[in-house]
Formats: structure tokens, sequence, C-alpha cells
């Protein structure tokens, strides 16, 4: 009796003093190493064609949805600078959210093998019911008494062997090709999206590419209450870490430009390692729930490390292309036919919920301003340089145009579908670690009408003469 | 959105806040704020950098950053 008392004692401090894997610190800054794009190799002329995927959280419903279209790109086949391609060998950027990370983080990592093995592995798996059984084993019990380990930290084990086979950053980097995948959390105490990338890592001094990729996808996925925040260790200052330029240069622009001033004090806020030894990350989705803030920001700013609007400058980018996949949903409520004020529990789902759905709305909306605004530039230049030779026939305008590229804005979201019965339906499906089969193969289709739909897909696939160029 | 044209006499590159960003005498798009335009090595041109706080420009009138050139020491 007594040994066997001993012996639970033992299990359970061994198990008390689990601990989340510590991320590790970065020896010395070095913008040519680690995981960024521009230490991708990439053909000459890749960025001719610039395509950038966001995908939404949502769960299974938006990894499923996510794969529908990653398979619709992988069919849209066309001749490419002399060689046949797909579309989808054409992506440049995928950035994810909650469970549409699990998608982005499978194709970064195992390429095309992901139409021979995500379904099995993931999409028509009962994950969430796995996950459960997991949290009810003894053993997890144990681990979770520690003040150190949390059911992210388990979840993101369980990832990890089942589905990343225990993929690093460093294998991402080692595959050295795009696309490049930027998964999505957000900084809970700062309120902003956290990235998977070297570039967020460099400010902690922190090497990202020891990272398994199962813990960013955790930490894009770990859906406050249900999960824990995931824990990285801040080692700012250890590393001879360079602030970019344009950090010092912003915090004039307060009054000028709030979030040119406001990224900037983001990325300061790292750099006090006694005020912030640690960092705790939350879903992506409490920041962005479609993934698109960062690659809006890329397309409005020179200064990210990943700047599209800098390769429009530079002339390489002929043709970009957003495509945005939005697995949000749309719970049908009975709450107004009762004169009786909603409960609690109503209530805290609609506040965790609408700001988020509004501000998703805002930032798709952002893009096709900021589309709109690129698309102008040509003709505004032309409009104005008519009226002059009108009026002067010999003026010359003394400035030549900013360059012209080629918009294709692509956004698939449920509340495209016409049909009524249809949208409630995908708008109605649960946002679960599980769905049934049916429901999967239902969004995997849905994903390619909804793309093929598209007015601005279908506008892409004539410049790019797909099947002759025939819509 | 922003305009600026970064004058010089002959074409080279050039660089705003450490970054290289299209080509002198090009209508440029850049994010309004303060930035710091320069055109590189090799530094034979005046001055050395020039800080702007670009704001309120269109594409028919961008703001004009001028570099001229001037002979390196030997």
């Amino acid at each position: 009796m007594k040994r066997l008392l001993c012996t639970i004692c033992i299990l359970v401090l061994l198990c008390g003093c689990a601990h989340y894997p510590n991320n590790l610190r970065l020896y010395e800054y070095n913008k040519t190493k680690g995981y960024r794009f521009d230490n991708l190799s990439a053909p000459a002329g890749a960025d001719r064609l610039f395509i950038i995927l966001t995908f939404s959280g949502g769960g299974t419903r938006a990894a499923a949805l996510s794969y529908g279209v990653l398979e619709t790109l992988q069919d849209t086949r066309f001749v490419w600078q002399g060689t046949e391609r797909s579309l989808l060998d054409e992506v440049d950027v995928i950035s994810s959210v909650s469970g549409g990370s699990f998608t982005a983080a499978y194709y970064a990592l195992f390429r095309e093998d992901i139409f021979k093995l995500y379904e099995d592995r993931f999409l028509y798996r009962n994950i969430q019911g796995e996950l459960t059984s997991l949290v009810m084993m003894p053993t997890s019990w144990l681990k979770l008494l520690s003040p150190n380990y949390s059911r992210t930290d388990l979840a993101a084990n369980f990832y990890d062997r089942e589905i990343f086979d225990k993929k690093r950053f460093e294998d991402l980097i080692q595959l050295n090709q795009r696309p490049m995948v930027i998964i999505n959390a957000t900084d809970m105490t700062i309120g902003m999206p956290f990235t998977f990338t070297q570039a967020q890592f460099d400010p902690i001094c922190s090497d990202l590419s020891g990272v398994k990729v199962s813990r960013a996808v955790a930490a894009s996925s770990c859906f406050p209450v249900a999960f824990a925040p995931m824990t990285l260790n801040n080692y700012a200052g250890t590393c001879n870490y360079r602030e970019p330029d344009w950090v010092e240069l912003s915090i004039e622009d307060l009054q000028l430009n709030p979030p040119r001033y406001a990224r900037a004090r983001a990325l300061q806020s790292y750099n006090d390692p006694s005020g912030r030894p640690y960092l705790h990350l939350l879903d992506g989705g409490v920041a962005d729930n479609i993934g698109l803030r960062g690659p809006l920001t890329s397309i409005r700013s020179n200064d990210p490390d990943l700047s599209v609007l800098r390769r429009i400058d530079n002339g390489v980018i002929d043709h970009l292309v957003v495509i945005i996949v939005d697995a949000k949903t749309k719970q049908v409520t009975e709450i107004d036919k009762s004169p009786s004020p909603p409960g609690l529990k109503t209530v805290l789902t609609k506040i965790a919920t609408v700001p988020l759905d509004n501000y998703s709305f805002d930032t798709v909306q952002a893009l096709r301003d900021e589309f709109k605004r690129l698309e102008a530039d040509g003709r505004n230049y032309e409009d104005c340089k008519e009226t002059l030779k009108s009026a002067c026939p010999n003026a010359k305008m003394p400035f030549d145009p900013p360059r012209a590229i080629k918009l294709y804005p692509i956004y698939i979201g449920f509340d495209q579908i016409a049909d009524a019965k249809e949208r409630r339906y995908f708008q109605t499906m649960d946002t679960s670690f599980y769905l049934p089969d049916q429901q999967v193969t239902d969004l995997r289709k849905i994903a390619r009408i909804l793309l093929e739909k598209s007015d601005e897909f279908q506008k892409l696939k004539i410049e790019l003469n797909v099947d002759g160029g025939k819509p | 959105m922003e305009y600026v044209t970064v004058k010089y006499h002959r074409k080279r590159n050039v660089f705003m806040d450490g970054n290289s960003t299209g080509k002198t005498n090009e209508t440029l798009r850049i994010e309004e704020g303060t930035h710091i335009f320069d055109l590189g090595e090799p530094k034979n041109y005046s001055p050395r950098f020039r800080r702007a706080k670009v704001t309120n420009t269109t594409q028919i009138k961008p703001m004009e950053i001028a570099f001229s050139p001037v002979k390196e020491a030997p």
C-alpha cells in the first residue's frame, strides 16, 4: 500500500512538472536566415502573378472550405511563362487563422500530398472527440496539474503526433518553396495579430525554426475558454536585434497615420524583457478572424518584411490576386420572438461573435477600397492627360503614372449562396473539430462552386487563358 | 496612399526606410508618413539622404524628392 501511494505521489510530481516546450533563443539576429518570404527561393518572374490566399477560422468547417479552394486551384491549369502550371503552383502566400491554419500548414508542409492524406488525417476525422478523450485520460489530468502545461499544449502535442508528423518550421525553411504560410494567433496583451514568422520572432530574440508547426496551429486555434492561451518566452535584448528603420520614423506619425504608429508601438512592446518576459497567445480569430489584416497591411504599406506595395513599386507584380475564404456562419436566433431579454449564454455568445464578424466585414471592404484606389490611379492619370491635351494640345504630363497592375479581389463566403435553403444549411453548420462526412464533402463542393461563380475569378481565368480563355 | 517621385539625372534604385523601393524618376506609391529616402550605393549623390513627411499628394502631383550627382572623393 505504501509502495502504491509512493508511486502515485512520484507520478503526480513528475506529471505536475510538465512544461510547455520552450521556444528557443535566437543568438544572433540575421535577416538572411529564418522563415521569411524573401528567403524562400522562387523562379525568375515568380512575382508577375502574385497570389495571396486567406483562410478564416471556423474549425473543420473552415478547414474543409479552404481545402475545397485548394482543390479547385489545383484543377485550374494554364500555360504560364512557357510551362503548364496549376493556379495552386502560383500561390505565394497563405495567411490563416484557427481552423483554416490546419489546411494552410498541411499544404505548406506536404504540398500535393495534401490531396492524398489530409482527408483521412484531419477533415473526415473526429478530432473533437479524440481531443475530448485525451483530456479525459488520467495521464492528461496529471499533466494538466502543472501551471505550465495547458489543454492547448495537450492539443498541440496531439496535432504534432497525429497530423503534422512532428515537423518544425525548420522543415519549411528546408523545403525552401512558396507559398509562405503565415499562421496568425493573437497577442492577448496588445490585442494584435501575432504571426509565426521569423520577422515576428526577431524582436523577442527567438528562433522560429525550432518551433513545431503544430504549436503554431494550436496557438492559432486556441479558442478562448475551450483552450488556454499558449505561452512563449521573450528573450528580447539578447540577439543584437536591430529595429527596422520605419519603426522610429513612424513614432512621429501618431496624428498623420495612426495605424502605422500603432504597428510600431506593438513591435516595440516586445522589447521589454522585464515587463513582458512571457507572451500569451490566443486564437488568431480574436484579432482577425479571416487572416486578412496582415495581407491588407502589406498591400497598403512599404513597411512590413513582406510588403506587396514595395514589390509593386519595384515593378515585379503584374497581377495581384487575393482570395479570401471566409467560413463565417449566421446562426438562426429566436430571441426576437420573445419579449423576455435573452439569457446570459446568448448575450455572451453575441458579444464574442458579433464584433468579430463586423470587423471581418470591414476588413474585406477595406481591401476592396484599397484595390479600387489602386485601379483609380491609372484612370485618374489618363483622364487628367486627356483634359490637358484638349486644353493645351502640345503640353506634356510632368510625371509618369504609377505602375499599372491588374487586381482580382475574390471573396468566398456562404452569404454568396443564392438559394436561401442552401445558404442556411451552410451558415448553420457547427464550429467544431468534427463535422459529419456529408457536410465536409458539401463544403468542398461549395468552395468550388463559389470560386467558379466569382466574376473576378473568371476574369483571372480569361486573362491567363485558362480553358482557352472561355468563361 | 501617397505618391513620390525621386528625381535624379539618371535611372537608379531608390531606397526608402532602408528598403529598395522602385527607381528614380518614376511615380512611386507609398504609405502616408515620415520616410527617409536615399539612392543606396555608390553614395555619389547629394544630399546623402532626405527625410520627408509625405502627405496630401496625388498621382497627378506627387511629392518631389531631389538628389543631385556629386563626384566621389578619390
